[in-house]
């Protein structure tokens, strides 16, 4: 087909080809019947039905003729007129006249120019049957002047309103959307009235050059819209032909071809053959037997790798590709663009607009993003609903806007694409956000948080509130929405199909929705798992990574306060036993295990599994009814050897044992996102205040009985893989107690190890780290407070004095040690870094800014390195006597800032930082 | 739906321990002998798993357990019938496993019971009636009451 035609068209193409067929048939019935009120009403709705859809599609043209059609089929209908053969007739012509029309726009896309006047009056003079016909008006029409007889400015900025909406919805009208509608508006208006008064002729190309469309298509597209909206407001032929000779400013060009596209269309319509409509049970039901297909094949395929001679290995292999191909291919049949979900949205948007008194735009991306049409059916609902709020609740009036310095039309954007295996969804508004205070208020008062919680609640956990069942916060009940059935089902609705929601709001600025689905439901690709022997699938989308642990791999699962962990690349990962999680019964003989790393929003762990046998593309079956009290399975499958097994639900298990940890963790995230975090280990040593130190610094926690403590000159001594590692007690406390096993943190240079004995670990907290009060007694840094507890930080040093390791590094070092300066402007921040530097084999310098730096390096001896805070920089630095300069940051969101170093570390990363220095001084060394 | 009242019924017999019960021989599709069950851990007590009835994922349902009766011996011979739900979601497939299927009988209306009384309410929920056998009571059994697991606490 030569021209591009958009879905929707085509689709109503070969609706209307199929309905107007019938309605040949039906009239021809009709006629000889005509008591039949049954039939009549069948008609009357298929007329109906294609009228409504050209206004919808802005096709002026057959909307007109369809309009005069069904307008004598009502009387018909009202018993006002009988149907004679002759009215009868005029309505099999209407019908011949759309079937021309729908002819033309299959070939072109678009409505052949022109009109339908002769038709459409004879259809009105049956239906009025007074006689009353259009040649009353006409003697009148060379006497006023052109623009009364048009109706004056309000009939012409009636008739552009028509035809600019007409034009709109075009395919060719697309650039239209580019531009303000109501800058467009006025410029058209103005144009055409300037054109009509006979002020200016021709104005209408320079009026669309000043807002930015300067395309031969749209102006012909807009005059065609014109011309439409002008003959359906009432004007009469000859007033038209004069008003558009003088709007167009030139001859008109395209009378001449339109009679000749109008012959009456021949053969079937080439689009109703091109397609066929398919009953959606009949694809699922294509589907579903493919879907058997590949459990067929993959079971023969099992077969095969235990019979790699069978002669039937060919035709398998065949057998394979054919399937898959078919697979594919029935796949794809399933997927639409994402804009069938759309389609409805424009409408909705303008009729809500009208009912609200709003005015509203709705901006789309991504249309053409493609997804399964099963996951498409499943969130058409939820995306109306989430429209309808927005345009309710988000978007404020014309008035409101205009104070809040917005333009007056809201708008809702709609953006859609891929990702990886899913596909996402944006959904906002630039309306008013969500309002933190009344949704707390309106909370408290329908009991859905006590006040306490209202009091400590973040503003986002507040936010989220929206998402509980029969929450609203319309003050009142529109007939748009505020029943209070509403976010909750759109969430259900969503992860009911695996996807999820997240919300960002800022109040004044509008709120945004993120929703994230499968591209499809019916084939993913999934990890077969087994524990204690029963196997589950785990999809592999939601699976960062596989981790073996125990057994020869040097890592092990570690507990804290009874929680399984696993350090990983310095993160401590929650972890969740299936075996405990399903109840199943141990029977594994070894500590192997493997761990998958999961992630569920911004939500990592790791799911401890016996082994993990293959990915597999498996075929998802909705679990039964009776397993829906089960959190833990998304569905259920069978296995190429015909094992049926259930596939685990990561979103389920996350909030086992997360529970509220997801939604909160992201809230903490964000509300404190200008502070960087540190994850702090909580232990209580003989005293009773709590201490912490940055998790990251500790290398290992071991649990050391009281038997293993060995003295070597009467200091307390620890073998430890391979060698001898110093023990400190935290608070100066008992190292060892008979009979008794106490948590000892390992601190490991590599050269050299303390093990630091505490009483208890308490827990892994996340707080920025900041002094919040000063040092009081030794070996604590200072104090903050995590959670509600006033915590001493560690010094680190005085741990390491106090196992006095001057007298006995491992590798002591040989040549003259070398100097290090520290600057950061807070003390508390270079405490945490100094005793690593010591540790490393400096002598360490410090000072809290550039001049004292400065003069530090001014009086010598030079320094061998310099680490500064990042916020100082090396430009502060000129005379850093030629040491390499690294950066020192919280954490990444510093790195914009790394070029002005030789190198950057996180001053919490002990081995990045160490790593980082040995860098910086090797080119140094080879130099020298 | 037949009317239980007033129409004749034809039930596929099965034996449950002790019991002699029926269901609606319409609503059967299948029956297996000793099929595999694939456990589902967590599964409700009266289930235990699925079974793969030529691709399809079919749950089973031990009538012994859903009965309150004791189980089967471990490795004992079992059959199930299968049947389809007809409320909630429509067309799922579940095997009911008993300790033997028997006849297909056609029963008159006329000796329809209903409940009596003194039937155990545990039951009672699960019974639409009763026929008399020679001496014996045949159960005709709720099929869609005897699905109803687990969604007390969805």
């Amino acid at each position: 087909m030569g021209h591009p035609m958009d879905d929707i068209l085509r689709d109503f193409l070969s609706e209307a080809n199929e309905s107007i067929e019938a309605l040949d048939r039906a009239l021809v019935r009709f006629e000889r019947e005509p008591e039949d009120p049954d039939l009549l009403s069948e008609i009357f709705r298929v007329m109906h039905t294609i009228k409504g859809t050209c206004g919808f599609l802005g096709l002026p043209r057959l909307a007109a003729v369809a309009h005069a059609g069904e307008n004598i089929l009502g009387e018909f209908r009202e018993g006002g007129l009988k149907p004679t053969q002759d009215s009868v007739s005029a309505v099999l012509e209407c019908v011949d006249v759309i079937k021309a029309l729908l002819a033309h726009l299959e070939t072109s896309g678009a409505e052949p120019p022109g009109d339908d006047k002769p038709i459409i009056n004879r259809l009105n003079a049956i239906a009025n049957a007074k006689g009353h016909t259009e040649a009353a008006s006409a003697p009148a029409a060379s006497t006023e002047p052109l623009a009364d007889r048009i109706g004056g400015l309000s009939s012409v900025d009636c008739a552009i309103e028509m035809a600019l909406s007409a034009a709109r919805a075009k395919p060719e009208g697309i650039r239209l959307h580019a531009v303000q509608e109501e800058a467009l508006h006025a410029a058209v208006r103005d144009a055409a009235w300037a054109a009509v008064t006979g002020e200016a002729a021709a104005a209408l190309p320079a009026a669309l050059a000043t807002v930015g469309i300067s395309g031969a298509e749209e102006m012909t597209l807009i005059l065609a819209c014109i011309e439409a909206a002008l003959a359906d407001l009432g004007t009469d032929a000859a007033t038209l032909a004069e008003a558009m000779k003088l709007i167009r400013g030139a001859p008109p060009a395209a009378a001449a071809p339109e009679h000749a596209s109008l012959a009456p269309a021949t053969g079937a319509s080439a689009v109703a053959a091109q397609t066929i409509r398919v009953q959606v049970e009949s694809l699922e039901q294509l589907m579903n037997v493919a879907s058997e297909l590949v459990l067929i094949r993959n079971q023969l395929l099992q077969t095969l790798r235990s019979q790699p001679e069978s002669p039937f290995a060919g035709p398998l292999q065949r057998l394979n590709h054919v399937t898959t191909e078919l697979q594919e291919s029935v796949m794809t049949t399933r997927m639409q663009p994402i804009g069938a979900a759309w389609a409805k949205l424009p409408r909705l948007a303008r009729d809500l607009a009208l009912e609200l008194g709003k005015r509203i735009e709705i901006q789309m991306r991504g249309e053409e993003t493609e997804l399964d049409r099963q996951v498409l059916e499943q969130i058409k609902d939820p995306l109306t609903h989430m429209i309808r709020n927005s345009a309710d609740h988000g978007l404020e009036t014309p008035g409101e806007r205009a104070r809040a310095g917005k333009p007056e039309t809201g708008r809702i954007h709609l953006a859609a694409r891929h990702e990886g295996s899913h596909i996402v969804i944006e959904v906002g508004d630039d309306g008013k956000g969500l309002a933190v205070s009344k949704i707390r208020a309106k909370a408290l008062s329908q009991n859905l948080i006590s006040p306490a919680e209202a009091e400590s609640m973040s503003d986002a956990k507040i936010q989220q509130l929206i998402f509980h069942p029969g929450f609203s916060t319309a003050s009142s009940v529109t007939g748009v929405s505020g029943r209070g059935v509403g976010m909750d089902v759109v969430k259900t609705n969503i992860e009911k199909i695996g996807g999820t929601v997240e919300l960002s709001s800022v109040e004044g600025k509008g709120a945004s929705f993120t929703i994230r689905i499968p591209l499809t439901l019916t084939i993913v690709s999934a990890l077969i798992v087994d524990c204690c022997g029963e196997k589950f699938a785990l999809p592999q989308s939601s699976v960062v990574e596989l981790v073996g642990v125990g057994g020869g791999s040097g890592r092990a699962i570690e507990t804290i306060n009874g929680a399984p962990v696993l350090r990983l690349r310095d993160r401590l990962l929650p972890l969740v036993n299936l075996q405990e999680l399903m109840a199943l019964d141990i029977t594994a003989t070894t500590d192997e295990r493997s761990i998958l790393v999961t992630r569920v929003g911004a939500f990592t762990f790791g799911i401890i599994v016996d082994r993990v046998y293959d990915t597999e593309e498996i075929v998802v079956k909705p679990a039964a009814s009776v397993f829906r009290s089960i959190p833990y399975y998304s569905g259920a499958t069978i296995l190429g050897d015909g094992a049926v097994i259930m596939i685990l639900d990561p979103k389920g298990i996350a909030e086992k044992i997360g529970s509220a940890a997801i939604g909160e963790r992201d809230d903490a995230e964000k509300a404190r996102a200008s502070e960087p975090m540190t994850q702090l280990l909580i232990v209580r040593g003989a005293g009773p205040a709590l201490k912490a130190t940055p998790l990251q610094q500790v290398s290992r926690i071991e649990t050391v009985a009281a038997a293993s403590v060995e003295y070597a000159n009467g200091r307390p001594v620890l073998q430890y893989r391979g060698r001898l590692m110093p023990l400190v007690a935290l608070d100066d406390g008992d190292v060892a107690v008979e009979g008794q096993s106490r948590p000892v943190l390992v601190f490991d240079d590599d050269q050299r190890a303390i093990g630091l004995v505490v009483e208890e670990i308490i827990d892994i907290a996340e707080s920025p780290l900041r002094q919040e009060f000063k040092a009081t007694r030794p070996g604590a840094l200072g104090s903050l407070v995590v959670g509600e507890h006033v915590t001493d930080i560690i010094d680190l040093a005085y741990y390491w004095r106090a196992a006095a390791f001057d007298a006995a590094p491992a590798a002591a070092p040989q040549e003259k040690r070398k100097r290090a300066l520290v600057i950061d402007p807070s003390q508390f921040q270079r405490n945490l870094v100094a005793p690593l530097l010591a540790m490393a084999g400096f002598d360490v310098a410090m000072a809290d800014d550039a001049a004292a730096a400065q003069a530090l390096i001014e009086r010598g001896p030079a320094f061998d390195i310099i680490l500064t805070d990042a916020w100082i920089g090396e430009k502060d630095l000129l005379q850093a006597g030629g040491a390499p300069v690294i950066g020192l940051f919280d954490d990444f969101r510093a790195a914009g800032r790394a070029d002005s170093f030789s190198d950057t570390a996180s001053r919490f990363d002990r081995d990045g930082l160490i790593t980082a220095i040995e860098t910086a001084l090797r080119p140094a060394r080879n130099a020298a | 739906m037949t009317d239980d009242a007033t129409e004749d019924m034809h039930l596929v017999t099965m034996k449950v321990g002790d019991a002699y019960c029926g269901v609606p021989v319409m609503g059967v599709r299948d029956v297996l002998d000793t099929p595999l069950i694939h456990r589902v851990p967590l599964a409700p007590g009266a289930i235990p798993g699925s079974i793969n009835l030529r691709g399809r994922i079919v749950t089973a349902i031990d009538l012994r357990a859903r009965l309150g009766l004791p189980p089967r011996a471990p490795g004992a011979r079992c059959m199930c019938v299968t049947v389809e739900r007809q409320t909630r979601v429509p067309g799922e497939p579940y095997a009911l496993l008993v300790d033997e299927v028997g006849d297909v009988l056609q029963l008159p209306a006329s000796e329809y019971e209903p409940n009596p009384i003194t039937l155990a309410p545990a039951w009672r929920a699960l019974c639409r009636g009763l026929y008399r056998r020679d001496g014996a009571l045949l159960i005709v059994l709720d099929v869609e009451a005897l699905l109803e697991i687990g969604a007390e606490a969805a």
